[in-house]
């Protein structure tokens, strides 16, 4: 559970701002309930996942780790930074990842920051070839490798979802990549089981 | 009953001492009852305690059964994993003695061995004890006994013929109406002095004959047509059944007998014993030829199916519960069959009994426990979940088989003097 | 018999102190009255004890109210039985657990089969739909009741016979699978063949329902289900009130008596208005894909015609409607 929430916490406050990402544009658009407010409703509440549109990167941003005077976690926009830093040579980055990007961690095959993010914000993608991305597709960038898991996403094998199977008597609310893969770090993280059925005779 | 009475009052046309007095079979047939009611009810002290230990143990096992309908099967040690235990273990057992008890009647009738007759009414009346005992075995068993109505073909929903559960009500109930029938005429006719006429008995008798072999086939299917428990889906299953039934019947007559011989003026003949043993010293090699197939099968094919055999003799994964069980089992078998082939046995009545009383146990444990509980070990799903009784199962189950013995008691109490005339019409019973 | 024979077991008789004339039928044979009043105060007291022994019982029958006791097989009731049966029902469960509940019956679609498939190479064995079957269902809380059992198996092959169900550790383990096995909802069902009573049934959208108010606990299904997907309820289930899901159907999830048995529907009270069942809800992994079969858009047809898909325990038979594939 522990593993959970903190993936959620990082998801929600990390990846968010960083990332963007929409729903499945095939299919009909679900409509989020408490969630339009943005990425700070995508609670992890009852076992359930929603889905939720990620927040601007500008009003959301990387934690500080600090605390303001109401127990808020302080947030540094994206921008503030990447407005300035152009290009992130290795130094820059080594850097600004001892103090900024402590929470991110870096372990996805052999990729580095420019291989998603795009010059000159790193709010917005480009592909392997260099086509830009927009904020909300994400999903794209990810099935550029995960081919087969975007694909088994997009025809509903892959990823949860809530709500009703039968569309025609109401809404589902599906999982985006992110709701459960850390982008940066996307190997499933240890969770804590719930606890089993129980035998009767077996304590 | 009422096809005793219906067939008896039909007879009532052939001349007899009921109609010569103007007396319907109707009123006889229910002065015989009161009769025999007051006949099982009046005996020496000795009767009176046996019957009164008998009746105290009978309700010891209503008390628990009370308690165990009050708080839920839970009071048992069964689970959902192993969801039959010592009851259903005692069902199947019972279902093979009343089946067997009527093995006397094959050579009495078939190969018309008229010294048998005497004898053919105690394995009739250990059928009828029996059938009742395993009605109450599954009665115990199920998880809403007030919905017992469910089951009544025609007032609740009979899944005939698809649950073979339906077929064991069926042919238990049936067999328990023969039984009942050919016991309740033989007597009733040696209670009015006349000779039974052959044809209100003898197709009942035939019938009986085949209906023994399908109660304890039926009861086999019950297991043996689950593709999901392979420890049961062996076609051996049902001529296993057959044969420990055709040991329990025998060995348990063999042992009434000599207790009634003991304790009252009624003495077999040592013919029909010569023949109950001859048939027991086929059976009990048998049976045992048939296990020791079974656990070649099992262990030399060595696959994921032979792990409820691995775990009855061998125990798994350090699970051992039933080990001892079945290896006592087993060694009782094979000492009572050695005895039962040794001459000597049939001359000595305490070797014999002791014989029966082993092969009795033996095939206890090998048919109830040693079969049904290994079933369902592992799971379906491959969990261990181990099983032994509970304190109130076991008290359930001594109360059933307490109340078996009560009605076999009376039965065996009402039939000598019957059957040794000592009891007969009187003028006050063929009308005044 | 040989005369040696028959003397010594005469002999025997003769010994024998306890056998005197059994055979005696005149029961007025030493002092009629006393005889007859002995008996009598014998019989009175046998009922007596009878009477004692069985009095535990009287609570059961307490709880027994006649509309139960009678009720009628589901298949028989009519609208308005229905409607008294469940309003019975609501009281009892408001009386019994102190909870406010509505219990509702929908029925099935037309032209619906249900299906469902579970992803093994996404299904980190969290054991969230376990959890989320047992809040959804009205399971007993101290028996941590659930129909889904997970297994851990080796990665190696797909053989759950040496899973483990009680692992503890912090899961997905590298190199291990997790294999959540309930109900199949066979279209060959050995359950509901076996059953004596009709208690059990295959619905036409392919749930395999029970009536507990019909079903005697005779536990015949559970030794005949090759998946070990029914559960019997050995004492009343024990919920605390808050944790009463109030949303429950006749057939599935609504609090069930002692001395039945009970299983995975499917969610029925969900599915047949158009929602997910709890467990697929549940999955953080989103491991598992439900819909209705007979449409050939659905995303479980997708799976089906697209993916390796396997049924467990194929050589039984029983045309699961469950199934699982591997990620490709």
């Amino acid at each position: 559970m522990t593993g959970l929430a903190t993936r959620a916490l990082v998801v929600i406050t990390v990846v968010y701002p960083v990332l963007g990402c929409t729903d499945n544009p095939s299919r009909p658009k679900p409509v989020t309930r408490g969630a339009q407010s943005g990425g700070v409703g995508a609670l992890l509440g009852k076992g359930r996942i929603r889905a939720a549109r990620p927040a601007s990167a500008m009003v959301l941003g990387l934690v500080t780790g600090k605390r303001d005077g109401q127990g808020r976690p302080v947030r540094v926009a994206c921008q503030t930074c990447h407005q300035k830093i152009v290009s992130a040579n290795a130094d820059v980055y080594r850097k600004a990842d001892a103090s900024f990007h402590a929470n991110i961690k870096l372990r996805h095959g052999r990729k580095t920051c420019r291989t998603c993010h795009r010059l000159p914000y790193f709010t917005d993608f480009n592909l392997a070839d260099g086509t830009p991305v927009p904020h909300g597709d994400v999903k794209i960038l990810c099935g550029q490798c995960h081919a087969r898991r975007l694909l088994e996403y997009e025809n509903g094998a892959h990823g949860g979802m809530t709500g009703y199977w039968d569309r025609r008597q109401g809404e589902r609310q599906r999982n985006h990549c992110l709701d459960c893969h850390n982008p940066h770090s996307p190997g499933i993280p240890l969770v804590r089981p719930a606890p089993r059925a129980r035998n009767r005779r077996l304590r | 009953m009422s096809s005793d009475t219906s067939s008896s009052a039909k007879t009532s046309t052939a001349p007899g001492t009921a109609s010569e007095a103007g007396l319907s079979h109707w009123v006889a047939y229910v002065r015989f009852l009161w009769r025999s009611v007051l006949l099982a009810t009046d005996g020496t002290l000795l009767f009176y305690a046996w019957m009164t230990v008998l009746t105290a143990v009978a309700f010891v096992g209503a008390n628990a059964w009370a308690q165990q309908v009050a708080e839920g099967m839970a009071l048992t040690n069964m689970s959902n994993q192993v969801s039959w235990g010592l009851y259903i273990a005692n069902f199947t057992f019972v279902v093979g003695v009343a089946a067997g008890g009527v093995m006397m009647v094959i050579p009495a009738y078939l190969y018309r061995d008229e010294r048998m007759h005497a004898v053919v009414i105690f394995g009739e009346m250990l059928a009828i004890a029996a059938i009742i005992m395993a009605m109450l075995f599954v009665t115990v068993d199920l998880g809403r006994p007030d919905r017992f109505w469910h089951l009544v073909p025609g007032v609740g929903q009979f899944n005939f013929p698809w649950s073979m559960l339906t077929w064991d009500i069926i042919v238990l109930n049936i067999y328990l109406l023969l039984n009942l029938h050919i016991v309740g005429y033989l007597l009733y006719m040696r209670f009015l002095g006349r000779a039974p006429a052959p044809r209100w008995y003898v197709p009942f008798v035939v019938i009986s004959i085949a209906w023994a072999i399908s109660i304890h086939t039926v009861t086999a299917f019950l297991y043996a047509g689950l593709g999901g428990r392979p420890f049961w889906n062996t076609a051996l299953l049902a001529p296993r059944f057959l044969a420990s039934a055709f040991i329990s019947g025998p060995a348990f007559l063999i042992i009434a007998l000599t207790v009634v011989g003991r304790f009252t003026t009624f003495k077999i003949d040592r013919r029909p014993l010569g023949t109950l043993v001859s048939i027991l010293k086929v059976t009990t090699l048998l049976n045992l030829f048939m296990v020791v197939s079974e656990v070649f099968t099992e262990f030399y094919s060595g696959t994921h199916h032979t792990a409820s055999a691995r775990y009855l003799f061998l125990g798994l994964d350090g699970h051992t519960a039933l080990v001892p069980w079945i290896w006592i089992a087993i060694g009782l078998n094979v000492v009572a069959a050695a005895l039962f082939l040794y001459p000597g046995t049939l001359k000595n009545r305490r070797i014999l009994v002791s014989a029966c009383v082993m092969t009795f146990i033996g095939c206890w444990i090998e048919k109830g426990m040693g079969l049904v509980v290994p079933g369902f070990i592992p799971s379906a799903l491959n969990e261990i979940v181990e099983y032994q009784p509970s304190v109130i199962e076991w008290r359930v189950t001594a109360g059933i088989w307490a109340f078996g013995l009560i009605v076999y008691s009376a039965a065996i109490k009402v039939a000598i003097p019957i059957l040794t005339g000592e009891a007969r019409a009187t003028d006050g019973d063929n009308g005044r | 018999m040989d005369d040696e024979t028959r003397k010594s077991l005469q002999d025997e008789a003769v010994d024998d102190p306890g056998s005197d004339n059994p055979g005696s039928d005149d029961p007025g044979s030493d002092n009629p009255t006393r005889r007859r009043m002995l008996k009598a105060a014998g019989a009175t007291a046998w009922f007596g004890a009878l009477g004692y022994s069985l009095w535990p019982m009287r609570k059961y029958i307490k709880n027994l109210d006649q509309d139960e006791l009678l009720r009628d097989h589901y298949k028989e009731l009519s609208v308005a039985d229905k409607k008294r049966i469940f309003a019975a029902i609501e009281k009892k469960t408001e009386r019994e657990y102190g909870a406010k509940v509505r219990v509702s019956d929908p029925p099935p679609m037309p032209g619906v089969k249900y299906g469902y498939a579970l992803n093994l190479t996404t299904c980190i064995g969290c054991r969230k739909c376990v959890e989320a079957c047992r809040v959804e269902n009205n399971h007993d809380r101290t028996d941590m009741q659930s129909y889904i059992r997970v297994f851990e198996i080796e990665n190696m092959g797909l053989d759950i016979s040496k899973g483990r169900l009680d692992y503890d550790h912090p899961v997905p383990v590298k190199g291990r699978r997790y294999f959540p096995v309930q109900c199949q909802h066979c279209d060959n069902p050995p359950c509901v063949s076996v059953c004596p009573t009709k208690a059990t049934w295959k619905e036409p959208d392919g749930i395999v329902a029970i009536d507990y108010s019909w079903c005697i606990g005779c536990r015949y299904c559970a030794a005949a289900c090759p998946y070990q997907a029914r559960f019997f309820n050995w004492r009343k289930p024990r919920i605390p009130a808050n944790e009463v899901n109030p949303d429950q159907g006749y057939l599935s999830n609504r609090v069930r008596p002692v001395g039945v048995m009970e299983k995975c529907h499917f969610c029925l009270h969900r599915v047949r208005r158009g929602k997910f069942p709890a467990c697929l809800e549940a999955c953080p992994a989103g491991a598992r894909v439900f819909g209705n079969l007979r449409d050939p858009k659905s995303e479980i047809r997708w799976v089906l015609e697209n993916r390796r898909v396997f049924i467990l325990k194929e050589e039984q038979a029983t045309k699961p409607s469950f199934f699982y594939f591997l990620a490709e």
